[in-house]
């Protein structure tokens, strides 16, 4: 499927994902037949129910064995598997360039890459969306090779931009997607929880599947000992003297309250959240899709 | 109080204490940069902890600066003087008093207080440099200083104090004192006086010393708590020279000072027969103890009282020299008109054989060596008072035939202490009674009567008198008549109180009287002359009592030369002696230092004893209370070791070593706890 090497995809990479398959339980909508269930009904293997016939529906599918038990025409109806649409929201925002080996955006691309080219791989189709305080770029679904070939070539391309502003972004792309599918977000998720959920109410209200991932550094996760340093904001560039050891208290506080507000939310909403530290890797995050 | 820094050089690094300010303004000026995701958090985080942060770093910054400034001034090495010292550079001059005084036997614990103030006054010393000058007075009964002046060679004082032993001697505070102002007078510095003791009552109360205004005095007490004692107080031969056969009382005196009642068995010792009484003392109380004792015809010997041992056991036991004499000694003096009676006296003296007249000169009443065992005088005006009044306070019984004309106030200066008084009317006028008066016994129950209660002797006022001085009862000093006149005029009058007076109203001149013609005359003066020495407490200063810590004196007769003549205790030990030449020839021991007998002897010859008693002043142990002793204008000090620190000062360097310790541990609870409070991990994190 690709051919030349990409940094994001790696060939020990592809080697090691061909263990895995994307296949999140979830119900989908899509044109082509697929692997996945949709809530159309059509033609397939699957049987669904009978229904009572009304004019105009396709002879062919009426059960005569009903009819000469009954002397009534009932239709047998199947389940329409269709493909599925997943939809990668990459967080590209200034906070994302924060981390060394790899940084925030670098670790969120690695995942993203690895997730479309599964999402390929299993005949689906992946769109790409990278935003910051705004949608900076987006690729609609496909499922080809070359289609990866240009997410790829994207991901490689991407920096870290502005500000992030996630609720926005999202509010933007949602007229963006036609069919309902998976929506994956990957972001450092520094806005406003409330907003955010907001912002995904329609998506959830539409059916889609969603998936947070939220990217930290183990450096934002402890704020390891700096001693007294002037902070300065990777999106902002404001600058807070303070010292590691009095802030370090204040700010894990902080730090927690800000995680269990997008946990509970999420709990709520039925959405899938997950910490995705980059001092792990992130072939953990696969499992979380999987459920 | 002032401070004294040995290193005053190092001032300017005093400078360092704004270091950690220094610090704290540098490195919050300066920074590092540290790009991070989003400071939101950290800016919610520093709203948070502002509220507590700014007073943390005041108390840390405070904390460091003051263990800064500990240490700084660690290396200035600060010196405190307190209690008026300070004078680090200047020559300080000191003399120790050491009580070594018997009272200092107590034994508080596992030592004696001696033991105790020997190890405190070493302890004075030893805070003293080389510039400085010392002596130590060891303190008794006379005060003994170690150098004749001030010197500087402290080690030497330490060996002495070492070497100092415990006297049975009383205490002469003020002779202590007098002797250390003496030893300071003149010296440059810094004075002081230490004295080291245990501050007896007995001794120190009521003790004003009178010290020069640069002399400082400081007192450290080494008594501590209770110390109950009972001890012997007295032990008298009533009377002090008795005749051959006659029976004689020995008196012990008992005292408990303690505050609970003790019952004692006081033991008598003569020669080797033992006699014991119990006695039950109340607290704080004495009691009188009586032995009878009937007198051999032997040449003097010792008797001695004790009691079991107690803790102090130094006066528990006393003795008592009984000197018998073969004849009592009827000093006679008689004046102008009263040399018939005078007559009468010597010859009934002469008629009772045991009895010796002495006729004596009014001038022989001056003489310190008046050996006479009675005195009577005959005609005496009252004049010169104070030489009848000084054989009385001896214990020598007197009986007076006044003058005629002489006024009835003279009695008094020779009774009591008093200034003369203005003469009064009364006066002894003589009275002729042409027809006689007869005499009646007055006091029947008397012990001078007791003789004749049986008849035998007849009766002893029996003869008449023509003439008689008239007097009444109320005219005289208080006392009872013996023998009065039918008419109630006093005939034979007992002066009452301590000093053994007897007044002669009856003259003894044969046209005046039949009195002394009588044959119950001679048994009547006999009794009269036993029974006036009795009960005399003056008698017991005939006693040879020598009083530890002072010499032994004994002057040979002629026929014994005084290289010849020992002195020694009653283990044989001998004691040092020396030749007085300027008193006329009198052998003068060193100072005793133990009670016990002492005997003079020319050879194997005793030619005389003298017996060495503990003082009674030392055998109440109570102490004076902080307050008194602060009252005699010193200050006090718990422990040698104070008035070492008050005299050399106290380095404090050590003590600001702990402060900087102590507030470094501060910084570090204040750093701790705040980190402890901080959490190190995001609740909830997965990882």
């Amino acid at each position: 499927m690709t051919h030349r090497r990409y940094q994001y995809l790696r060939q020990e990479d592809i080697r090691r994902l061909a263990g895995f398959e994307f296949a999140p339980k979830a119900v989908v909508e899509g044109y082509y037949a697929g692997r996945h269930v949709s809530r159309a009904r059509g033609s397939s293997v699957e049987f669904r129910d009978y229904r009572q016939y009304v004019p105009g529906d396709d002879l062919s599918l009426v059960d005569w064995r009903v009819y000469g038990r009954t002397d009534r025409f009932y239709l047998r109806t199947y389940d329409h598997e269709t493909s599925m649409d997943c939809h990668l929201f990459l967080d590209s925002s200034a906070s994302m360039g924060f981390g060394k080996d790899p940084s925030k955006l670098e670790y969120a691309s690695f995942f993203t890459a690895c997730l479309a080219y599964l999402v390929i791989r299993g005949g689906d189709r992946v769109s790409l969306q990278l935003f910051d305080k705004e949608i900076r770029t987006f690729i609609p679904p496909g499922s080809t090779g070359s289609h990866l070939n240009g997410l790829l070539n994207l991901l490689e391309r991407n920096q870290p931009g502005e500000r992030t502003s996630l609720a926005e972004s999202l509010r933007a792309s949602f007229p963006l997607l036609k069919r309902r599918g998976i929506l994956v977000v990957v972001s450092d998720f520094f806005d406003d929880p409330a907003a955010i959920f907001a912002a995904l109410g329609p998506y959830l209200h539409r059916g889609f599947k969603v998936f947070l991932f939220h990217v930290l550094t183990p450096a934002e996760l402890e704020l390891e000992d700096k001693g007294l340093v002037a902070f300065r904001d990777l999106e902002t560039g404001q600058r807070v003297i303070a010292h590691t050891d009095d802030v370090r208290g204040g700010y894990l506080n902080a730090m927690t309250r800000h995680i269990d507000a997008l946990r509970d939310l999420a709990t709520r909403r039925n959405v899938d959240y997950t910490i995705a530290r980059t001092d792990t890797h992130f072939y953990s995050l696969f499992e979380r899709l999987a459920r | 109080m002032s401070v004294l820094f040995l290193n005053a050089v190092l001032w300017p690094l005093a400078i360092l204490v704004v270091l950690p300010l220094l610090v704290h303004l540098f490195a919050r000026a300066r920074p590092p940069l540290f790009d991070f995701s989003s400071v939101e958090f950290i800016q919610r985080a520093l709203r948070f902890t502002q509220l507590v942060r700014k007073p943390k770093d005041w108390l840390l910054l405070i904390l460091r600066t003051a263990a800064a400034g500990a240490v700084i001034l660690l290396f200035l090495r600060p010196v405190m003087f307190s209690h008026g010292g300070g004078g680090l550079f200047e020559r300080r001059n000191v003399v120790v008093i050491l009580d070594a005084s018997a009272s200092m036997g107590w034994t508080d614990g596992s030592q004696t207080r001696f033991a105790v103030a020997c190890a405190e006054a070493s302890e004075i010393l030893a805070g003293l440099s080389s510039r400085d000058a010392a002596d130590v007075i060891l303190a008794g009964a006379a005060p003994r200083a170690v150098f004749p002046a001030m010197g500087g060679n402290i080690g030497y004082l330490q060996g002495e104090v070492r070497r100092a032993r415990l006297t049975s001697e009383s205490l002469d505070p003020e002779a202590a004192l007098r002797q250390a102002v003496r030893l300071l007078h003149g010296q440059e510095g810094r004075k002081e006086i230490c004295i080291v003791s245990d501050f007896q009552a007995s001794n120190w109360r009521g003790v004003k010393p009178r010290l020069p205004p640069d002399v400082g005095l400081t007192c450290v007490s080494v008594a501590h708590g209770d110390a109950p004692n009972s001890a012997i107080l007295r032990a008298e031969i009533d009377p002090a020279r008795p005749l051959p056969g006659e029976e004689a009382t020995i008196l012990c005196e008992v005292a408990n000072f303690s505050a609970s009642p003790q019952r004692k068995t006081v033991v008598l010792a003569v020669e080797s027969a033992r006699t014991s009484r119990e006695a039950v003392i109340p607290p704080w109380g004495r009691a009188t103890v009586l032995f009878k004792q009937r007198i051999p015809s032997s040449p003097p010997f010792t008797v001695s009282v004790s009691l079991a041992e107690d803790l102090f056991p130094g006066d528990d036991r006393r003795w008592a020299l009984v000197e018998p004499t073969d004849v009592l000694r009827a000093g006679i003096v008689s004046f102008g008109a009263g040399e018939a009676t005078a007559t009468a006296w010597a010859r009934g003296c002469q008629a009772l054989g045991w009895a010796r007249p002495e006729p004596l000169t009014p001038a022989a009443l001056a003489n310190p060596e008046f050996r006479s065992d009675i005195l009577m005088l005959s005609g005496w005006d009252g004049s010169e008072p104070a030489r009848v009044r000084a054989l009385l306070e001896r214990g020598i019984p007197v009986v007076w035939y006044p003058a005629a004309g002489m006024p009835v106030s003279r009695l008094m200066p020779v009774l009591t202490n008093a200034a003369p008084v203005t003469e009064s009317a009364a006066k002894f006028v003589w009275e002729d009674k042409p027809g006689t008066v007869r005499l009646k016994v007055a006091s029947p129950d008397h012990p001078v009567f007791r003789a004749f209660a049986g008849g035998e002797y007849g009766d002893p006022a029996r003869g008449r008198v023509r003439g008689r001085y008239a007097v009444t009862s109320s005219q005289l000093p208080a006392g009872e008549p013996l023998l009065s006149y039918v008419d109630g005029t006093p005939a034979l009058w007992m002066c009452r109180g301590n000093l053994p007076l007897v007044l002669w109203n009856i003259p003894l001149d044969e046209k005046m009287s039949s009195f002394q013609k009588q044959g119950e005359f001679v048994p009547f003066l006999g009794e009269l002359l036993l029974g006036i020495r009795r009960g005399s407490p003056g008698a017991v200063r005939l006693a040879h009592d020598g009083i530890p810590g002072l010499a032994l004196t004994w002057r040979p007769g002629l026929e014994i030369r005084g290289d010849e003549v020992r002195l020694r205790g009653a283990d044989g030990s001998e004691v040092p002696l020396r030749l007085m030449e300027t008193a006329g020839g009198a052998l003068l021991s060193e100072p005793i230092e133990r009670p016990g007998v002492y005997s003079w002897t020319v050879g194997e010859r005793l030619i005389s004893r003298e017996v060495v008693n503990f003082p009674v002043a030392e055998s109440d142990l109570r102490s004076l209370s902080g307050a008194e002793i602060k009252g005699l204008g010193a200050l006090t000090a718990a422990s040698g070791r104070d008035v070492r620190e008050w005299q050399a000062g106290i380095p404090l360097w050590p003590r600001l070593l702990w402060i900087a310790l102590v507030l470094l541990l501060c910084e570090g609870a204040v750093v701790a706890f705040d980190s402890v409070k901080r959490p190190s991990v995001i609740r909830g994190d997965p990882s």
